[in-house]
């Protein structure tokens, strides 16, 4: 546990202090406020011309500004894990860490709650976003509370898939395109279940594609404020899972190097 | 691997129960990826998976722990094993934390429960034992499985507040054509059902849900399992609205819908008709669940002898609906007329007054003959509706007498809708002249509001019972598209008549209405300095605070790396 403490500690102080980090916050940051101060100029002038077949709330605003940060993570959570590991191997320090009596469990966890960590300030700053959007609008608590949560696993899971790739190779521009690649299929999941639904050979496959989608235990559910036991179940096991196999790469290569 | 003293005594041998523990996951996997359920066999597969892996732990202790402690195990072979045995556990957890379905509506607006009063309904549906079990039944496959998501909350929410005597089911029209094509419906369709004792649709009570909307569903749910015999008898007279009038003075919208939604039988009826002895209302009453003759206007007094029809018909126990219209060219309307407004005053202390009421606060897009109505009685079927959230827009109304303090013996009277107190009654007006505006100003002399607008009357003796409206627009089919704003017209009117009818005590309770707007539905709305802000904060302060606390970080790392 000590170990898992250490090395947790080492890579939150990494994070904070690593301008990278601080890029790919301000990128994201402006994207995402540039969006939404524009979403919300529309809105209030949609909503005073009566040009708006509906009025657009606050909370639909709120939902198309976190759909846009998950939709995101595709980008972001293999920038943010690209170095985790693979930055070790390549200057030599992974061999140096292994050598430390610590668990390659305790490694690879202290590194994903480290970068976890790190998203999760990032999403605590839109909720600067929804407090402006509290101010002109009114949003439902329950709503705001699901898509967070839901946000906040979902961001958990696809920085548990990318970290695979950072503890695969060894070039950080592999592992961040590999991990883009891996958690857009599974974003876009959802909609190749369509797909392959309208397909006869492939419709017995459709709902096993989908159950395996990232979107649609998000969008259609957490978003808007519906909580079910197996999405949480969903994001959990993914981590579990992608934990497990990252701990198991680090592994082998202790195992090869000896 | 070694064979230890414990493997060469072993009842069963190693290998066999490695591969039973193989074939038991296996078996349990293929279960829960290709059936719906899982089902004994997935158990059981499960089962004998777990049980073959304890029982070779317990055979084989040591060279389990070596096994797991080896290098071998951690990084070898056997770690793409371990790894496949970890996800298939992951996927068996997932499928059966799934399987559980829990799940819960966070939303403060209940968006995907049911309101308190849906709830009741399906909740007196359940409790009812004369009505039987009903079925939802949704055409949703792969490409409706994001509806499906959300409608499995609702669906949920009726089958609780129901106590199970309604039940769902999900049919995939891809893999199911053939039932989506006896059903009639497209990808997407919703159908609710009664079943009949055997378990088994009844086709006739076969309802189709248009959108996915707790209300909606709730009224399928009552028609489908209401059932019953009531007929509607429109009394088609001169200057009467038209049943089948497609028109925006028509009522073939209310009247389809009565049809269709709640299987009613509606037919037009002429007074010439109902002089024969053995007409379609005389055989409704004998032979019908509940029965109805419906005044629907008309701009004419009918005689005497043709009056003794409806009067006759209401002395022996009948029941009568009266949507008053104006004379436009002066005079007295059948509703108004001496002969009718005499016996109804006489026998049930109500009577259309004649007149024209104007309520200036409540006039609508400046006319004066259109008065919107948004104070409400108490009574079943108005008690759900909300001042200021909903109301009836009156064309032309007249006021209407409900002598509540001294009424007939045996009568109840219930006021249902009145006006405001700055409403007036003017007589003499000939409505279908053009007149100056000044002829519509209060004047002395001018009865003054509130008017009653609309009331029922009861004869306990013999369940007669009257219901009296100041104006026909109820029946408009022009105010049908606006219900989503608030405006009752038809609702009042098909809750009166299900009163009337008898049709509510017969389904159990009244339609569910859709819920009441939440305040989350307000759109955003901001000046120019609250949006100025907004920019400012989202776009320069938040994003460049971030830039700038890293190029600090970033400073500040470098001048130490320089130190």
């Amino acid at each position: 546990m000590n170990a898992l403490w250490a090395v947790y500690k080492r890579e939150v102080g990494v994070f904070f202090r690593s301008p990278i980090a601080y890029a790919i916050a301000f990128g994201l940051m402006l994207f995402l406020g540039v969006l939404f101060s524009a979403s919300v100029n529309s809105a209030v002038l949609q909503n005073q011309s009566g040009f708006a077949q509906q009025p657009i709330t606050a909370d639909l605003l709120f939902q198309s500004n976190l759909a846009v940060l998950v939709f995101l993570m595709f980008i972001v959570a293999p920038l943010l894990t690209m170095r985790l590991i693979s930055e070790e191997a390549r200057e030599g320090t992974l061999e140096v860490l292994m050598t430390l009596p610590m668990g390659d469990w305790a490694f690879v966890l202290g590194k994903f709650l480290a970068v976890w960590t790190f998203y999760t300030v990032i999403l605590a700053l839109t909720l600067a976003h929804t407090l402006m959007l509290d101010g002109i609008g009114v949003l439902d608590g329950g709503v705001v509370f699901g898509a967070y949560l839901g946000a906040w696993l979902y961001g958990g899971a696809t920085l548990a898939l990318a970290m695979i790739w950072s503890a695969i190779t060894e070039d950080q521009i592999v592992a961040a395109f590999l991990g883009s690649a891996t958690v857009l299929v599974l974003f876009l999941a959802d909609g190749l279940a369509q797909l392959a639904g309208t397909q006869d050979f492939t419709r017995g496959a459709a709902n096993f594609i989908r159950e395996l989608s990232l979107q649609s235990h998000y969008q259609n559910t957490m978003l808007e404020g519906i909580i079910r036991a197996e999405d949480i179940a969903y994001f959990v096991f993914v981590m579990i899972a992608a934990v497990f196999l990252t701990t198991l790469i680090v592994g082998t290569r202790r195992w090869r190097a000896s | 691997m070694q064979t230890t003293p414990n493997q060469e005594n072993a009842i069963i041998p190693s290998s066999v129960l490695l591969g039973a523990a193989g074939i038991g996951a296996l078996v349990a996997l293929g279960v829960a990826l290709t059936q719906r359920q899982f089902s004994l066999l997935g158990f059981g597969g499960l089962g004998v998976m777990i049980v073959a892996l304890i029982a070779w732990f317990a055979q084989n202790p040591k060279q389990a722990r070596d096994m797991l402690r080896g290098r071998a195990f951690t990084y070898g072979g056997t770690a793409a094993l371990v790894t496949a045995v970890l996800l298939v556990a992951l996927v068996l957890l997932y499928i059966v934390v799934r399987q559980q379905g829990w799940r819960a509506d966070l939303t403060e607006s209940g968006t995907f429960s049911l309101p308190e009063q849906s709830r009741q309904v399906a909740a007196t549906l359940g409790a009812d034992p004369t009505t039987p079990p009903v079925r939802i039944t949704a055409f949703y496959g792969i490409n409706q499985a994001a509806l499906r998501d959300r409608a499995t909350l609702l669906f949920d929410s009726i089958v609780s507040a129901s106590g199970g005597k309604v039940s769902y089911q999900f049919i995939d029209p891809d893999q199911n054509p053939l039932i989506l094509e006896q059903y009639g419906g497209t990808p997407g369709s919703i159908f609710v059902e009664a079943l009949n004792e055997d378990g088994t649709p009844n086709e006739e009570t076969r309802q189709r849900v248009q959108f996915l909307e707790q209300s909606t569903l709730v009224n399928a749910l009552i028609t489908a399992s209401a059932g019953g015999d009531f007929r509607a008898f429109f009394l088609n007279t001169r200057g009467s609205v038209g049943i089948e009038d497609s028109g925006p003075f028509g009522a073939s919208v209310f009247v389809n819908n009565l049809r269709t939604r709640y299987k009613w039988t509606v037919e037009a009826i002429t007074l010439s008709e109902l002089a024969r002895e053995d007409n379609a209302l005389s055989r409704a009453k004998r032979e019908a669940d509940g029965h109805l003759l419906v005044i629907p206007g008309g701009s004419q007094p009918i005689p005497d002898d043709q009056l003794s029809l409806i009067t006759n018909y209401l002395d022996d126990g009948g029941r009568v609906v009266i949507f008053a219209s104006q004379n436009v060219e002066g005079g007295e309307s059948l509703a108004n007329a001496a002969n009718l407004s005499a016996y109804l005053e006489e026998r049930f202390g109500v009577r259309a007054n004649g007149d024209l009421v104007i309520d200036p606060s409540n006039s609508i897009q400046g006319s004066l003959f259109q008065v919107l109505v948004g104070s409400f009685g108490a009574h079943s079927t108005v008690s759900s509706y909300v001042a200021q959230q909903d109301a009836l827009w009156l064309s032309a109304p007249q006021s209407l007498l409900a002598n509540e303090t001294n009424p007939p013996r045996g009568v109840n009277i219930t006021p249902l809708a009145s006006t405001s107190a700055e409403s007036y009654a003017k007589r003499g007006l000939i409505l279908g002249r053009e007149q100056p505006r000044s002829a519509f100003a209060k004047a002395e002399g001018d009865a003054g509001g509130p008017f009653t607008v609309a009331v029922l009357a009861e004869r306990t003796l013999d369940n007669a019972r009257v219901a009296l409206f100041a104006s026909d627009s109820l029946l408009y089919n022009q105010y049908l598209q606006l219900e989503a704003l608030g405006v009752r017209n038809s609702d009042l009117a098909r809750r009166v008549m299900f009163w009337a009818s008898g049709y509510d005590q017969f389904s159990g309770s009244l339609a569910a209405l859709p819920a009441a707007a939440a305040e989350q539905d307000l759109p955003v709305i901001g000046d120019d300095l609250a949006l100025l802000n907004i920019r400012n904060i989202s776009v320069v302060f938040l994003p460049f605070g971030i830039l700038a606390l890293g190029v600090i970080v970033w400073w500040l790392r470098r001048e130490r790396a320089v130190t």
